[in-house]
């Protein structure tokens, strides 16, 4: 029987990794992330988890270490954060394209500069067009179901892909929640042990792995990859519902609430979803007509799944976590406003920015989307909602100088 | 490769091992000057290809011996010996004579 425990995201990241029964950790300790590198070290150093713990130097080396790990046939695991998943860039990359399944909890924080602890999603969508999965956790039992979804996923032969399962940092990392954790004989029932059929390092029968690729072969190896992100978008609802036949949670690509006769919907990632749930009850018992939008599996996109639940939706916006710099849309807005004008051609989404480094999403954020889209106010240019913007120019005003000066920057 | 259970592999690998000998790479060689060589093993540390062995230690004539198919001369012996007993000399030098 499963138990109903309080746990935190970074614990129920941590327990899913042990019910996965993973045999490498290779971890480096970064804010928000550092309490799943200490409590897997527990895990080992009690005996709990049988595993062998790499202490590397850094998050660059712990995904190296992960990657020859795996190769050799066993579940490697890491986690990182913010700028620790910038320093791994380069072998995140290496990751995708060898095909390792490695599953990795990303505990969302923000990129420095300017320095911060606090959450948004920049970390991840810098490593968006990777070739990794991104499934995004809404709250901290979610944390735990997609990492081990992840696995069932990711492990079958025609898919392949490394998965970054991401929650928010603080929000779900350091919030304490009441979840099921499941036992292990039946987390064993659904996830079989890790069997590596593709490449591998075996020193009876050598492989030469990730040599210098012609000219030739390479975008036949990007194709692969294309096809392993398109069968991992029928392998993930196959997985999810396996997964709710054996524990009884359901979860889907997309979650459309409350979106069928909605004249406004808001599309978002993560915790923020839950807030815009809250307000979407809340007009709805007011009579007004609003739905909401989660996506869940952000790479692969599921397009089409997305499209059909938008279709009768006149005011539709996105709230991005991210700033998307230099574009007239946040990374997530882009993706809908190319899958609505593809499969909906005339439709659009309007932008919204909110939750840089911490700062909340708060009902009254939502709200005031809400009511802007109600209000048929279309935003093709991001608007950065809870944004100071007229004072953001005159932050800084430097001191006088010696000739009595004052400059403004 | 004898993996009967898979047809093709995705990502890159490569099975057939045709330019593995490195030594083709070679300009320059490790030179062992066996007055100063102490036998004590750094180079055959810290040899990226594994290509030097030291003799010696069991009922062997002592010295270095060198893996000519692989070692690329790339010097690394030359900078970590401890006693400058291995110098690199051209490989043309090396061969004439």
């Amino acid at each position: 029987m499963a138990k109903r425990v309080m746990l935190d995201g970074n614990e129920a990241a941590s327990e899913a990794l042990r019910l996965a029964r993973i045999k490498v950790v290779s971890a480096y300790p970064v804010t928000p992330q550092t309490p799943i590198s200490e409590k897997l070290a527990d895990y080992v150093a009690d005996g709990s988890l049988q595993a062998k713990y790499i202490r590397v130097e850094s998050e660059h080396t712990a995904m190296a270490a992960a990657i020859g790990a795996q190769l050799t046939g066993v579940r490697a695991a890491t986690a990182t954060s913010s700028i620790g998943l910038a320093l791994m860039h380069e072998i995140c990359g290496a990751a995708a394209g060898l095909r390792i399944p490695i599953v990795m909890p990303v505990v969302n924080r923000s990129l420095a500069a300017p320095w911060s602890l606090w959450c948004d999603h920049q970390d991840a969508m810098v490593e968006r067009d990777q070739g990794w999965m991104q499934l995004y956790a809404e709250n901290c039992q979610e944390v735990l179901d997609l990492i081990l979804i992840a696995y069932r996923t990711t492990e079958q032969n025609d898919v392949l892909l490394p998965v970054m399962v991401c929650l928010d940092g603080f929000f779900l990392s350091h919030t304490t929640e009441a979840i099921m954790l499941p036992e292990q004989a039946e987390v064993d029932a659904y996830l079989p042990p890790y069997i590596n059929k593709n490449l591998r390092l075996d020193p009876d029968d050598p492989m030469f792995i990730n040599a210098l690729c012609p000219t030739s072969e390479f975008s036949e190896m990007r194709y692969q990859q294309q096809i392993g992100m398109k069968n991992a978008m029928r392998a993930l609802p196959a997985s999810m519902a396996e997964f709710a036949a054996q524990f009884g949670r359901s979860y889907d690509l997309i979650e459309a609430y409350r979106t069928d006769d909605a004249e406004a919907v808001l599309i978002g990632l993560g915790t923020m979803c839950g807030t815009m749930k809250y307000v979407v009850d809340k007009y709805r018992a007011a009579g007004r007509k609003v739905g909401m939008v989660k996506i869940l599996s952000y790479r692969p996109f599921p397009v089409e799944r997305l499209c059909a639940a938008l279709e009768n939706v006149p005011n539709i916006g996105v709230l991005d976590r991210s700033a998307g710099l230099g574009n007239i849309g946040g990374p997530v807005c882009t993706d809908v406003r190319a899958a609505l004008s593809t499969y909906l051609p005339g439709r659009s989404a309007s932008s919204f920015l909110a939750g840089l480094a911490g700062r909340d999403i708060t009902p009254g954020t939502v709200s005031r989307a809400f009511d802007l889209l109600l209000a048929g106010e279309k935003f093709s240019k991001t608007f950065w909602m809870d944004t100071n913007t007229d004072a953001a120019l005159t932050m800084r005003t430097a001191p006088a100088t010696s000739a009595g000066q004052k400059e403004v920057l | 490769m004898s993996c009967e259970d898979v047809k093709t592999y995705l990502g890159p690998c490569s099975l057939h091992f045709a330019s593995v000998k490195t030594g083709a790479w070679r300009v320059v060689r490790p030179h062992t000057d066996s007055s100063l060589c102490v036998l004590c093993g750094i180079c055959e540390k810290y040899c990226p290809v594994d290509a030097i062995t030291v003799r010696g230690r069991k009922d062997e004539a002592p010295g270095l011996s060198l893996a000519l198919d692989f070692c690329k001369g790339c010097g690394i012996c030359a900078n970590v010996c401890p006693k400058d007993a291995v110098k690199m000399i051209s490989e043309r030098e090396a061969q004439n004579g």
